[in-house]
């Protein structure tokens, strides 16, 4: 069966230039995906430049890989994807490095 | 014009986990600068903050009977020998020690209504030894994260990848790495440098480890000249999820979920028959054999791993309901979350790369073979041997970490600075720079790294025999001088993780040919190395050692230090 597509759209910005933009990705929507492996996919298939946080507990205590995803801050590595879903991501709350890279202060 | 930053420093320590930030914090009470550069964000990159639930110390809460000597005595049993005893010596003898200083930064563990600490017995140790750590991994990386904030002389770089160490003749006297916040280069002059970068677990496929954990520290000592021993000993984990995709990779604590004593669910393979002996829980590499075993002789799960059957558990709901309230709360909530229910769903579960054991060789002092380097946590060896008992890896960051100060701010204290090797920078400027050359037929690094981990699955897994292993050595040596060549990235910028990426690939490959070539020359069965062409265990155990020489690597083995 040929695999659905997903339409994921990106909030993307940086220290050198603060001027946002969304992209817009097409991810197949596998069964069982979450936001962090479907970030991983975009990354890795789309579009290598794209930058989060991708070093994490996997377990969801440490909050590396928070993100908001249509509009709540979830952590991305127990999130998953509905397939019929259309997702926007934006950096969670902090001061933006790059796309939804943050920086942590103090927690 | 200088096309980099230099900063300067007492003490380096490269590495931002338990042990690094243990580290960091010694050189400063001893008044020195102190230089903490961490690959990502402290507490949110590396190893510590995956570790769970806890760190071993003979507090005898259950069995007065326990103290440090049963401490030390499983600890080289468990490890089949291997382990430097005057290292498992200074562990089991300063934990105890350590957990006080944590809760002194405000680490919080669990205790019983008396104020005793709580502690559980995980397989290998004679008396329950293991304490519960509030948040795990993270909540010990977490208070030294906030202590480190009550240490003025430590300046934190996050998000710094240190890709090189600066020599002056055989001293080192610096490094040079990438900062991703500003996408500068930086050389860091030190008197004294510290590695604690973790383990080199990413050379595999199948681990339970982070993206991250890709040796740096033991790339860094090689490279340096450093002694590195013992690579061969990758430590599996027995149960890490083997699927579904969303989860596989993330343990599952089966020292608490297949204890009879606790939630007593049974290992089953595919026909739903256990398979493991009557007894108690066996240690790591005892179980992940069986487990392997199962799988090789065609029992195994559809994706190569076994089950965990709750059905068949001795324990009412009620029990097992408390139990994992009180001890698998964290892990519970994170299944919940992607649809699986630990107390009623059949769990598809595989060994995977957990730690490794290998690395730069320390001497109780943490002093590598290079003067002014210092080692200390994973990135040190060998303190456990061939297998670790669990509790023991937080535990060694602390004891490790601590020493590690010590011993650096010492050095620092009395070295004066020398000369900078300004030549080995504009190397290493090179070697990056290389990276964004524009190639006939640019590959991108993931597709090296993938290849990397397959091989390295397949020929250098827990079953290694000479020809998988020639072979995965021929394909390592094959993509590191005909792949990583035409490897190409976009160059610059800030946040640039494929760059990243990109000098991470040939790390890893360095240390993955590290990785066989010292298993190709341990010919014996022990621990985690098993090697069915040649099943005998020595009665006198040897190291295996590597050392970077011109620059080939010279392989030889060195004796284990005994206590007489």
């Amino acid at each position: 069966m040929e695999d659905k597509l997903l339409k994921v759209k990106i909030v993307r910005s940086s220290i050198e230039n603060k001027e946002k933009r969304i992209d817009t990705f097409e991810v197949p929507a596998a069964k069982s995906m979450t936001v962090l492996s479907m970030l991983r996919y975009i990354n890795e298939h789309i579009d290598p430049t794209l930058a989060f946080r991708d070093y994490r507990c996997g377990r969801g205590v440490c909050n590396t890989c928070r993100v908001r995803v249509n509009g709540k801050v979830r952590r991305t590595c127990e999130t998953p994807i509905k397939p019929s879903e259309e997702i926007l991501l934006e950096p969670a709350p902090g001061p933006i490095i790059k796309d939804l890279v943050i920086e942590f202060k103090g927690s | 014009m200088r096309n980099y930053e230099v900063l300067k420093t007492d003490v380096l320590v490269i590495g931002g986990g338990g042990a690094g930030a243990r580290a960091a914090i010694e050189a400063e009470n001893r008044g020195l600068s102190v230089c903490l550069a961490s690959k990502g964000p402290l507490a949110h990159s590396g190893l510590t903050p995956l570790a769970y639930p806890s760190l071993q110390a003979s507090f005898g809460t259950n069995d007065e009977n326990d103290n440090e000597d049963i401490h030390f005595d499983d600890t080289v049993k468990i490890g089949r020998f291997l382990c430097d005893e005057d290292l498992a010596r200074v562990l089991v003898g300063e934990i105890v020690e350590r957990v006080y200083d944590l809760e002194k930064y405000g680490v919080k563990f669990k205790k019983l209504d008396d104020g005793r600490f709580f502690q559980v017995l995980h397989p290998g140790q004679t008396y329950p030894r293991n304490l519960f750590l509030n948040r795990g991994g993270f909540g010990l990386i977490y208070g030294l994260k906030r202590e480190l904030t009550r240490h003025p002389l430590v300046r934190i770089l996050e998000d710094f990848f240190v890709s090189r160490l600066l020599r002056n003749q055989d001293e080192v006297v610096g490094a040079f790495g990438l900062n991703l916040l500003d996408g500068r280069f930086y050389a860091i002059e030190a008197k004294a440098i510290i590695l604690a970068c973790g383990g080199y677990e990413e050379v595999w496929g199948l681990t339970d480890t982070g993206p991250d954990s890709t040796g740096d520290g033991v790339y860094l000592g090689y490279e340096a000249g450093a002694d590195v021993i013992d690579m061969e000993m990758a430590l599996y984990y027995p149960a890490a999820f083997a699927w579904p995709e969303s989860v596989r990779g993330v343990l599952l604590q089966y020292e608490t979920i297949l204890a009879k004593n606790m939630l007593d669910f049974r290992l089953v393979n595919k026909k739903g028959k256990e398979f493991l002996p009557d007894g108690p829980l066996p240690v790591r590499d005892i179980l992940m054999r069986l487990m392997f075993n199962e799988v090789e002789e065609g029992r195994g799960s559809k994706h190569n791993g076994v089950y965990i059957d709750p059905s068949l558990s001795s324990k009412s709901p009620e029990e097992i309901e408390e139990m994992v309230g009180s001890l698998l709360k964290v892990s519970d909530k994170n299944l919940k979350s992607m649809g699986i229910d630990m107390r009623n769903d059949r769990l598809e579960i595989s060994p995977c790369v957990h730690y490794t054991l290998g690395g730069v060789h320390i001497n109780t002092k943490t002093e590598s073979t290079v003067p002014g380097l210092f080692a200390a946590g994973e990135n040190a060896s060998n303190i456990h041997g061939a297998n670790r008992i669990s509790g023991n890896a937080l535990a060694e960051t602390q004891v490790f970490g601590r020493r590690a100060g010590v011993y650096a701010s010492a050095y620092a204290k009395n070295r004066k600075s020398g000369s900078f090797p300004t030549g080995d920078i504009e190397d290493e400027l090179q070697r990056w720079n290389a990276f964004g050359a524009k190639k006939k037929a640019g590959i991108r690094p993931i597709v090296v790294r993938k290849e990397m981990k397959q091989v390295m699955d397949q020929h250098m897994g827990p079953n290694r025999n000479e020809k998988g292993m020639t072979k995965a050595l021929h394909t390592i040596q094959d993509l590191k001088h005909n792949a990583l060549p035409d490897v190409q990235v976009t160059k610059g910028g800030i946040f640039n993780t494929e760059w990243r990426t990109a000098m991470e690939v040939a790390m890893t490959l360095d240390l993955a040919e590290l990785t066989i070539h010292s298993a190709l020359f341990r010919k014996e069965t022990r621990g985690h190395h098993f090697r069915p062409e040649f099943p005998e265990t020595f009665d006198n155990p040897q190291h295996t050692l590597v050392r970077r020489k011109d620059q080939e690597i010279e392989i030889s083995s060195k004796p284990v230090r005994k206590l007489t």
